[in-house]
């Protein structure tokens, strides 16, 4: 019988007290009522009948917000991270070749979790803003004859909206599996992942879905499956494994389902609804409403004489915009500025983009006219404000 | 079973005169020894001869101060060694008056087995004699070899020193971590658990046992920064400073290690070496988390020294420095201060102006900024830097003036064409794109964006003539 020697925190006795921000950073972005609402119903057992059925609602909604009818589709317990290494994990082996393309933070993080586990790591860069054409890829696919190439679709940290078309055809051509990131794409800009012959796709819950952060939504191919269940190898994690989360989420063949881990049950109720919410929308609206939120904000920006980091207009991902540092400030006194003065978050760069930008998040609910007017006047403000002068 | 020689030193070695037999292989042992001695006492060993308690240790050339040869000391306070008229003893020691034992005299001497026919008896090392009987018996065992003889050994080990960059001077280099006993010599020297074993020796307080097991961890792994530190604390409470000095090179490994600092920084200041005790006692407390600063708070603090030193005088540039590093650390108000102060001494200079009214902007305190800058532009009108931060300024205030007085820096700067117009006016401009958007007029923005002066000119009636 040991005593009690660690006082109980002082701290805790605090009341929990929470702001309210707009989140117009590059996400977690703000939670609609109606889905924090979900989130916050009764907890119950994550395997009984009832969160089975919500799970098989999230598969019917992944599919759609996917465009896909892989029927291994589910959401990873975690967040985007979680699901990036879940597609790795289970579909390289030590030794494997991997190509990443690298135009921001989420190529290079996905080529370290390659590393990690054993695969010969090959990375193609595009600068800053920029991106690879298909050229460039199919170069690589042939010099490398990697088993995987991964692509971030939406690259948050430079603002870059990532070519899609051909380039599922290229990886099929060189008999490799095509992975894309698409957690800050997804919902806002056009994707389709059996058309564009997509193996692996995966997003997050808590971008334009809108939902807390919790869970990540991923799908694998017939040929991606074929590759993940025919391992001479385990997966090096046994929480990310596929054949193990496959069963808990039904997309197996087997009878029952057993016990694997405990799923985060009202991240799964908050997700559901985020896909109910979108599915009312419908997709093309989604991307539409975001495209033109996204227009009407450059515009505004260009008009205050500030810069737009990625100069080709097609590349620009229209859920996060990367604004070029203004001259004679200091990036970090603006985004201070703001969040004190308008209580609204925006973010500096992150990754290779450090130092270089501002960066804007306007995802799902938070895509809006108004809002952009908002976040236009809250810049306006700071820019008058925020301007070093010189010693 | 002879007696394995004292401490192995550098140089005419103690144990050519009070040893009969030498291993032709501890003859032949190459002048690469580093460890050092701290005073003539070290050079007994107190142990019976059937003990090898002090087998093996070699100790460098420590020598504090001066990288002159021997060869150059003519003066005897530069030396280290016992001075002493050379005698012949035949039969144990002759009793000298001792002369002072300072701490950071020190005898040199190497095991080299040249000078047998010198050697003494070993029944110089006698068990229980006192400590002055030993500096004795050592002076004497010096004294007993010629002059030249050891003089020449002592040029030897220097030039072999100062190749390895063991003097103090030598900051060209890092110092080679030092090899310590000849490894034939340490009994302990593949033994498992040295470090564990060492530890509790020294606890037990058998610090020779304590050094060999360190030496014999160190050979097994010279990366041990561990190691290399209670060895140079063992060396230094075994009253070994120069060995407890080498010892603690051993931060070249390991350069933030704050028990090593101190250790060095003690040991230096054993041997009066200031400047490097202070450099280690700095690298200490800047290395502690308890107490380290960022550079700017120490430059600062030495200019709020130099400040308050100056009781009835300003110096208008040791505030001009104070007041830029409180710019620095946004203590806009501490800075306006020191800017002031420098403009009470010379309140012509139209770059004090400018700092001042910059220094007030980013303060937040633009009506102010605007006089100060006003005061520049009187004295200097070509002030374009201080036009610019004018015309920020205005815009911080919401007044229209910021245009006119952005269009007035851009105008002299192309009249003048002295300086990198590129460089300069990307700021100007850009600065007065953001004060041309703020006016809602998408002509005169338009006018902005392509750089087209003239129109921006005529339109707000700048310039002319």
């Amino acid at each position: 019988m040991s005593s009690v020697s660690i006082r109980p925190p002082e701290c805790l006795r605090k009341h929990l007290l929470v702001p309210h921000r707009h989140m117009f950073g590059p996400g977690p972005s703000n939670v609609p009522p109606r889905i924090l609402d979900a989130g916050a119903q009764p907890v119950i057992g994550h395997m009984h009948p009832e969160i089975f059925e919500i799970m098989s609602d999230i598969k019917s909604g992944l599919q759609y917000l996917f465009q896909t009818q892989n029927r291994m589709t589910l959401a990873v317990s975690g967040t985007g991270h979680s699901a990036m290494e879940c597609a790795i994990f289970n579909t390289v082996e030590p030794g494997d070749g991997v190509l990443v393309a690298v135009n921001g933070i989420w190529g290079e993080r996905a080529a370290d979790m390659a590393e990690r586990i054993g695969a010969r790591v090959n990375t193609i860069v595009a600068p800053p803003g920029g991106y690879l054409t298909n050229a460039d890829i199919e170069k690589a696919l042939s010099r490398h004859r990697p088993v995987l190439f991964f692509l971030a679709h939406g690259e948050s940290s430079t603002g870059v909206l990532h070519p899609l078309d051909g380039i599922g055809e290229l990886c099929h051509k060189y008999d490799c599996l095509f992975l894309v990131d698409s957690v800050a794409s997804i919902g806002g800009a056009p994707l389709c992942m059996d058309q564009q012959g997509i193996d692996i796709l995966y997003t997050g819950s808590q971008k334009v879905l809108n939902a807390p952060p919790g869970t990540a939504p991923i799908s694998f191919s017939e040929r991606a499956c074929q590759k993940a269940f025919n391992r001479t190898t385990k997966p090096v994690s046994f929480f990310l494994d596929l054949s193990w989360l496959a069963n808990y989420w039904g997309c197996d063949d087997k009878p029952s389902r057993v016990y694997h881990h405990t799923g985060p049950v009202t991240a799964f109720y908050s997700l559901r609804e985020s896909l109910a919410v979108l599915a009312e929308e419908g997709l093309e609206n989604s991307w539409e409403r975001h495209q033109k939120a996204a227009e009407y904000f450059h515009a505004g920006l260009e008009s205050m004489g500030l810069k737009l980091f990625v100069k080709e207009k097609h590349a620009r991902l229209p859920t996060v915009t990367t604004i070029v540092a203004p001259h004679g400030y200091d990036w970090k006194e603006i985004t201070s500025y703001i969040m004190k003065r308008h209580n609204l978050e925006i973010s500096g760069g992150l990754g290779p983009s450090v130092g270089l930008v501002l960066r804007v998040g306007l995802m799902g609910c938070n895509s809006s006219r108004a809002n952009v007017d908002m976040v236009l006047a809250a810049l306006r403000d700071a820019l008058k404000h925020c301007h070093r002068s010189k010693v | 079973g002879e007696q394995q020689e004292s401490r192995p030193l550098l140089s005419p070695s103690i144990d050519d005169f009070l040893s009969e037999s030498r291993s032709d292989a501890a003859a032949s042992r190459p002048l690469t020894s580093n460890t050092a001695l701290s005073t003539a006492l070290d050079l007994v060993d107190l142990s019976d001869p059937g003990e090898s308690r002090n087998s093996s240790r070699r100790s460098p050339l420590r020598r504090k101060g001066s990288s002159k040869s021997p060869r150059h000391r003519t003066r005897t306070e530069e030396t280290e060694l016992v001075q002493v008229e050379v005698e012949h003893l035949q039969d144990g020691p002759s009793p000298r008056t001792p002369d002072r034992i300072s701490l950071d005299s020190c005898v040199c001497l190497q095991d080299c087995g040249v000078s047998r026919p010198r050697r003494r008896t070993r029944s110089l090392l006698v068990r229980n004699e006192s400590l002055e009987d030993e500096f004795f018996r050592a002076k004497a065992a010096v004294e007993l070899q010629s002059d030249t003889e050891f003089w020449d050994k002592m040029q030897a080990e220097w030039e072999e020193l100062a190749r390895r960059n063991w003097l103090e001077e030598s900051e060209a280099q890092p110092p080679v971590p030092p090899t310590v006993s000849p490894v034939e010599q340490n009994p302990y020297r593949d033994r498992a658990g040295a470090f564990a074993e060492a530890q509790q020796k020294a606890q037990q307080g058998d610090l020779n046992a304590a050094v060999l097991l360190l030496e014999a961890a160190i050979l097994q792994d010279p990366q041990d920064a561990e190691a290399w530190q209670l060895l140079g604390t063992t060396h230094a409470e075994n009253e070994n400073e120069e060995a407890a000095i080498v010892s603690l090179q051993c931060l070249e490994l390991r350069p933030n290690n704050l028990p090593a600092l101190m250790a060095l920084a003690v040991s230096y200041t054993n041997g009066g070496m200031q400047r490097e005790a202070c450099a280690a006692l700095r690298r200490w407390i800047s290395h502690n988390l308890r107490y380290c600063r960022s550079e700017l708070q120490d430059v600062l603090l030495l200019f709020q020294e130099a400040a308050r030193l100056n009781v009835d005088c300003v110096d208008p540039d040791l505030q001009t420095g104070l007041g830029v590093l409180y710019n620095l650390s946004s203590d806009f108000d501490k800075a306006v201060e020191a800017f002031s102060a420098a403009l009470s001494v010379r309140p012509e200079d139209y770059l004090l102006w400018n700092r001042l009214g910059a220094t007030l902007a980013n303060g937040d305190r633009s009506e102010e900024a605007v006089e100060a800058y006003t005061r520049a532009l009187d004295l200097q009108p070509g002030f374009i830097r201080s036009r610019y931060n004018l015309g920020i300024s205005c815009i911080n205030l919401g007044a229209h003036e910021a245009v006119s007085n952005f269009l007035t820096a851009l105008n002299q700067q192309r009249r003048s064409r002295r300086c990198s117009q590129q460089q300069m006016s990307a700021n100007i401009w850009a600065a007065l794109r953001v004060a041309v958007s703020m006016m809602d007029r998408p002509e005169l923005f338009q006018a902005a964006s392509t750089g087209d002066l003239d129109l921006l000119m005529k339109v707000f009636q700048v310039g002319g003539v």
